[in-house]
């Protein structure tokens, strides 16, 4: 649906919500959150909270780096110590070592972190392993939980079941246990677009992929490139840059399940040669060397002012609305990614989850319990959002007003989250194996060393030789 | 050691939580597998021309330096510098020098009016030799600190001797400097070659064993695999196949090149 805005809407008929019913949702959520900000450090005169109860112990952090996640969190080490009692260290490590560290500490006697931040596309390998504690009890203990912590109702339905309920026994997302908590950031694909160039070159904000070639090419003149990519050989590739188009395009996946080792991908039939296609069209108007860029290349080059349209992460690009890290900060739109006819702007689903490791003392379990439930608050939540622009995991947060004001992609961001979609691959642990191989082939036609047709070829190979090799491919 | 051959042979089940008895399966696995094979080539030929274009460089460098030319302590301290620097560094660094918008190197090549110059980390033409040539850099200065070390403590007498003789600056490389140095420069090319082997860091940094699979070298593959699919098993066996290699390559080459004990 479009609203009168001309925002490329979201299909509510689906599992998601429009924008006004996100509204309404957020506003009521905003007035709990907003009593929570408040409350949360001195409300241990309400009920029989105690947020000291723990004093004198020490949690352990470990997070990703480059996204700006830890940022807040040591901001705000020294009023942790003053409000909870409890001294707090983080970590944070690239990606690729933050990964292999989870699983080292996993699976050792006694875990060296007491909070671990979990990438939503290995919940099936951590969580599904049954490598976590379950919340619901911290969460239903009114002297260890916050009366105005208001989980779930404060975070978007898809998020939860995302990265934070998981089924252990039947090894799926969503149901009703509790394992993590979104954080430290949640978000989804938005498309930026420079407001001053469309406008000069009398262009309406594309709605549809051809629409956005379309545009793409007739800004790409003046020193300005039409467009950018994640065209790296680099997961993000295939999770923002290509699943943007192909889901939206109508593409499936994925047909049968990894159970019935029936489990077939969908990768060399017609819409996925298509998004790839269209991405080796954008690299031609793209800046110089875009198959090398990732995200952080891709952003840089928007905020210097040298880039018409992008897609990307909300919580990643969010930083090209802020003056101080972007030259076209008050020249920039952002709308839902386009979509066509009969389908719509469906981005894929990203996020972090927040979880306590299993391989813990009761007394670490329940410290980490107190800090984790802090930097997940709507108090932290909107501070982390408000100075460092990652995207917020709270729906009281999206619809912030005075937030919304700074920052007016953030209700974009939001409804975006609201009704993104799980990539169908996440339900197994090869899903990362799976990811790399298909972006290898797709940066491999982006570059011109393969047409899409075998780059699809190439990667659906590889996918049915991972997915029998796993066993959930006869 | 042990436990690393034992799991070769087995591979974890995450979600299960528990390791799987393979027998020779990661093996078998390993040589039916192309991008095995095609690491082999790309680690080969990285370390076979990096190495000698490196020794080349380096006992080159270690006879000029040998000269006590003025300004050469400075020059060779400057030298020795990539040497010391971290791979992470090393690779963050020529990541930006090499960037296609912004890099210095791609300016440097516009002034010469090349206006399309290569994109040297996203065109698989140029992604492995600019690989090997950062490479160079950086671990020619190690062989010749090692060769230049030995030259440094050789005796003075038997070059003035050749001199009085009238033998020829050549000649007296041929026939004295390099025989009596050769022990210095097969020490140095065998550590070099075995750690240019396991060349990691500079592929992690640099391109991530792209595009495609044009720079993924053995151990990068052995890496990609443990600790990015969590496929232990199947790396373990990937690194023992590597151990093997090296140790037959080495003590091959070892034979091969004649080292003089007496002088």
């Amino acid at each position: 649906m479009k609203d009168k805005d001309g925002v490329s809407g979201v299909d509510s008929s689906s599992s998601g919500v429009n924008r006004r019913d996100f509204l309404k949702v957020g506003a009521t959520a905003a007035a709990v959150a907003g009593a929570s900000s408040v409350g949360m450090a001195e409300s241990a005169t309400a009920a029989s909270f105690n947020p000291k109860k723990f004093a004198g112990t020490t949690v352990k952090i470990l997070l990703v780096d480059g996204e700006r996640d830890q940022e807040g969190i040591k901001d705000k080490i020294s009023y942790i110590q003053k409000t909870h009692g409890i001294k707090v260290e983080v970590t944070a490590l690239a990606l690729g070592a933050q990964l292999e560290k989870i699983q080292s500490v996993l699976h050792a006697p006694t875990s060296e972190y007491d909070i671990i931040d979990n990438l939503g596309f290995t919940v099936s390998g951590v969580v599904g392993g049954g490598l976590f504690t379950k919340l619901n009890d911290y969460i239903a203990n009114k002297e260890l939980t916050a009366s105005t912590y208001n989980y779930p109702a404060d975070f978007p339905a898809g998020q939860l079941d995302y990265t934070s309920r998981y089924d252990v026994a039947k090894n799926k997302f969503g149901g009703k246990d509790v394992y993590l908590i979104p954080g430290m950031h949640s978000g989804s694909v938005i498309m930026f677009y420079r407001k001053d160039l469309l406008a000069a070159a009398g262009i309406p904000v594309p709605k549809n992929w051809d629409d956005y070639i379309d545009a793409a090419r007739k800004l790409n003149t003046g020193g300005v490139s039409g467009t950018t990519m994640i065209a790296a050989n680099d997961v993000s590739l295939i999770l923002v840059d290509w699943y943007a188009r192909f889901a939206s395009m109508g593409g499936k996946l994925m047909s049968g399940t990894p159970g019935a080792k029936n489990y077939k991908p969908n990768l060399n039939g017609a819409t996925a040669v298509r998004a790839v296609q269209h991405m080796i069209d954008c690299a031609e108007v793209s800046p110089k060397g875009v198959g090398s860029f990732g995200f952080t290349e891709s952003v840089d080059a928007f905020s210097r002012g040298d880039v018409a349209l992008m897609l990307c992460w909300s919580t990643i690009a969010g930083s090209a609305f802020n003056p101080a890290t972007s030259k076209v900060a008050s020249k920039i739109g952002a709308v839902q990614i386009p979509g066509d006819a009969n389908t719509s702007g469906r981005p894929i689903r990203g996020g972090w989850g927040l979880g306590i490791p299993k391989n813990l003392p009761q007394k670490r379990k329940d410290a980490a319990w107190m800090v984790m439930q802090y930097i997940t608050s709507a108090e932290f939540d909107k501070y982390q959002f408000d100075k460092y622009q990652t995207d917020p995991n709270r729906r009281g947060t999206y619809v912030d007003a005075a937030l919304n004001k700074k920052y007016p992609y953030l209700k974009v961001a939001g409804q975006a989250m609201e009704n993104a979609k799980m990539l169908d691959v996440a339900l197994i642990p090869e899903c990362f194996e799976l990811v790399g191989e298909a972006a290898r082939e797709f940066n491999l036609a982006i570059i011109g060393s393969q047409t899409a047709k075998q780059a699809c070829a190439n990667a659906q190979a590889s996918w049915e030789k991972i997915l029998k090799r796993a066993g959930h491919l006869a | 050691m042990l436990y690393s051959l034992g799991i070769s042979f087995f591979e974890f089940d995450r979600v299960a939580g528990k390791w799987n008895f393979l027998g020779l399966g990661n093996y078998k696995e390993i040589l039916s597998d192309k991008v095995f094979w095609s690491s082999i080539l790309v680690t080969g030929v990285m370390v076979g021309v990096a190495l000698i274009v490196e020794v080349v460089a380096g006992v080159s460098l270690a006879i000029f330096f040998g000269q006590k030319l003025k300004g050469s302590k400075f020059v060779r301290a400057i030298l020795i510098t990539p040497m010391i620097l971290n791979p992470v560094v090393v690779g963050l660094m020529w990541r930006a020098l090499l960037n296609p918008q912004w890099g210095l190197i791609n300016w440097f090549i516009g002034l010469f009016g090349i206006d399309n110059p290569p994109i040297w980390l996203a065109d698989p033409k140029w992604t492995l030799w600019t690989l090997i040539f950062v490479d160079i850099w950086q671990w020619t200065p190690f062989i010749f600190v090692v060769v230049f070390a030995r030259y440094q403590a050789l005796p003075m007498d038997v070059f003035e001797s050749a001199r009085v003789d009238g033998a020829s600056p050549l000649k007296i490389i041929r026939y004295i400097t390099l025989p009596l140095v050769s022990s210095a420069v097969v020490f140095a090319a065998i550590f070099r070659g075995i750690d240019s082997f396991r060349t990691f860091d500079l592929v992690y940094g640099l391109t991530f064993g792209g595009p495609g699979r044009s720079t993924t070298t053995l151990s990068f593959y052995s890496f990609e695999n443990g600790f990015v699919y969590y496929r232990y098993g199947f790396a373990s066996a990937l690194s023992y196949i590597m151990v093997i290699m090296a140790t037959i390559g080495f003590s091959v080459l070892l034979k091969w090149i004649p080292v003089r004990r007496n002088h």
